[in-house]
């Protein structure tokens, strides 16, 4: 399975590859918004992980362009940091499918992959 | 003769050609300088951003390890390859190391971040930040307590204990939440023996601290409430209030006489919290004792567990010359009695100001 992964913390970013990687799926990652929209178009992704405050182009910019595109719905999990409750709602309401809270553990995020790709 | 002219008129056409020199000089050393710092700046920095993208492979490789011999295997493979980088003894490195597994430490959870943890001991960099915690700076001091806390260092507990009661506001604030993240409730005993007060913005950091997978152990909250220390009670009384801890009520009720009306206060508010029968006739007997600013919060709380035996001390208070004191008055009664609504309207005079707008107002709030 294809993944788009777009952080900005690099640590984040190569601990999340690593960990899908370790999985089995193709990954690919960005550090930036607008870099994640260019690769949606490039690489039509089967599932994309995505932090909300990214520079360029936040995350809920991404949510918007993707449920925008016709076709198959491509599912989105949103990475929030603590007491973002607000942003995850308005994640939700642009047509994300789940969210994980910083602080976060990649064996969880690993888990949710899996049972959002089998739902898929 | 002004200072200029008297400088031109002594000084020779040589002596001033050698004064220019001089200038000149000193001019070229400062640019020489200057242009010298700043490349070394921007050799520092990339060499920084080099080392931060090799640490993040590292800590991200031992984030995802699974299992005790992987993790092992991985930190014996990432030493091994900082040591042939002779990264192990340089100071910069080390440095920005421990900056990333903070950072790393603080976004992760779980296996992962114990797994940076156990890295972070067996690299023996708990050591180097041992050695920052003796630093006279009291910014490197507190660095060296977050960083032991955010990286679970709960074995080094005693050496942050003994800076709790720091005669330095920030290094004592940063002691006290790093212990109670480190060891929860159990590291709240630091409140028997601090003289300094805890601020409100550490009491809220406790809280917060503690509601995060800490398992809550109130043995030692009736000592608290009873503390010399002012700050010390107020906050045993925010725990009373957070963990709503009903066994405690007779110590708070204690708290409602303590001499500093701030105590009082928050005692009134967590007596609320903690509602049982006997909250209401105590808190109408407080109301009847206490100074104005006091009193509002009583009113308030009596507005949540008022009772139809208290009506008789609201009553005068709707005459309070303060439109505040009014209608928490008004509230409390409507509360205190089923027909405490139709109570209040006969009670005042509705032509008045400010019961016209008043009565309304408490009548859609029952009826939201």
């Amino acid at each position: 399975m294809k993944i788009l992964v777009a952080e900005d913390e690099p640590i984040m970013l190569k601990t999340i590859e690593l960990r899908l990687k370790k999985d089995g799926h193709e990954v690919i990652v960005t550090d930036n918004g607008l870099d994640a929209m260019k690769q949606i178009d490039a690489e039509l992704p089967d599932l994309i992980i995505t932090d909300i405050m990214m520079p360029y182009s936040s995350g809920l910019e991404i949510i918007g362009k993707v449920r925008a595109l016709e076709g198959r719905k491509i599912p989105i999990i949103v990475l929030s940091a603590m007491g973002q409750e607000n942003v995850v709602l308005e994640a939700f309401n642009l047509g994300a499918d789940d969210y994980i809270t910083k602080p976060f553990s990649p064996n969880e995020l690993s888990i949710r992959v899996k049972k959002l790709t089998h739902s898929a | 003769m002004s200072p200029l002219n008297y400088f031109l008129y002594t000084v020779g056409p040589f002596q001033f050609v050698e004064l220019m020199y001089l200038f000149i000089s000193i001019i070229v050393l400062v640019v020489g300088f200057i242009a010298f710092y700043l490349f070394y700046r921007a050799r520092r920095t990339a060499r920084k951003m080099q080392l931060r993208l090799l640490y993040s492979e590292h800590i991200s490789m031992l984030a995802i390890c699974e299992g005790e011999q992987e993790l092992q295997e991985t930190i014996y493979d990432i030493h091994a390859q900082l040591k042939q980088q002779g990264l192990t003894e340089d100071e910069q490195g080390r440095g920005v190391l421990i900056k990333e597994l903070v950072t790393a430490a603080k976004s992760m959870s779980g296996a992962a971040k114990e797994n940076i943890s156990a890295f972070y001991r067996a690299a023996g960099l708990d050591q180097i930040t041992l050695s920052q915690l003796k630093s006279g700076a009291w910014h490197v001091k507190s660095r060296s307590i977050q960083t032991l806390s955010h990286l679970g260092q709960k074995q080094h507990i005693a050496k942050i204990y003994r800076h709790t009661n720091n005669r330095n506001e920030l290094i004592r604030s940063e002691a006290r939440v790093a212990v109670v993240k480190l060891t929860g409730f159990q590291g709240l005993r630091f409140l028997d023996v601090i003289t300094y007060p805890l601020t409100e913005w550490e009491q809220l950091c406790l809280v917060h601290e503690l509601s995060e997978n800490h398992l809550p152990d109130f043995k030692h909250i009736p000592d608290w409430l009873h503390s010399d220390n002012d700050s010390v009670v107020e906050f045993a009384l925010r725990l009373v209030e957070s963990y709503r801890i009903l066994e405690l009520h007779g110590d708070v009720a204690f708290c409602l006489a303590h001499g500093q009306s701030s105590i009082r206060k928050k005692a009134v508010q967590a007596v609320r919290s903690i509602n049982q029968p006997q909250t209401a006739p105590l808190l109408a007997t407080q109301l009847l004792r206490e100074e104005e600013d006091v009193q509002l919060v009583v009113l308030e709380a009596m507005g949540e567990v008022g009772s139809e035996n208290d009506l008789a001390v609201l009553w005068p208070f709707l005459a309070h010359p303060r439109t505040v004191f009014k209608i928490a008055a008004a509230r409390a009664i409507r509360n205190s009695h089923p027909y405490g609504m139709a109570m209040l309207r006969q009670r005042v005079d509705m032509e008045v100001h400010p019961w016209y707008i008043l009565i309304p107002q408490l009548e859609e709030e029952v009826n939201a």
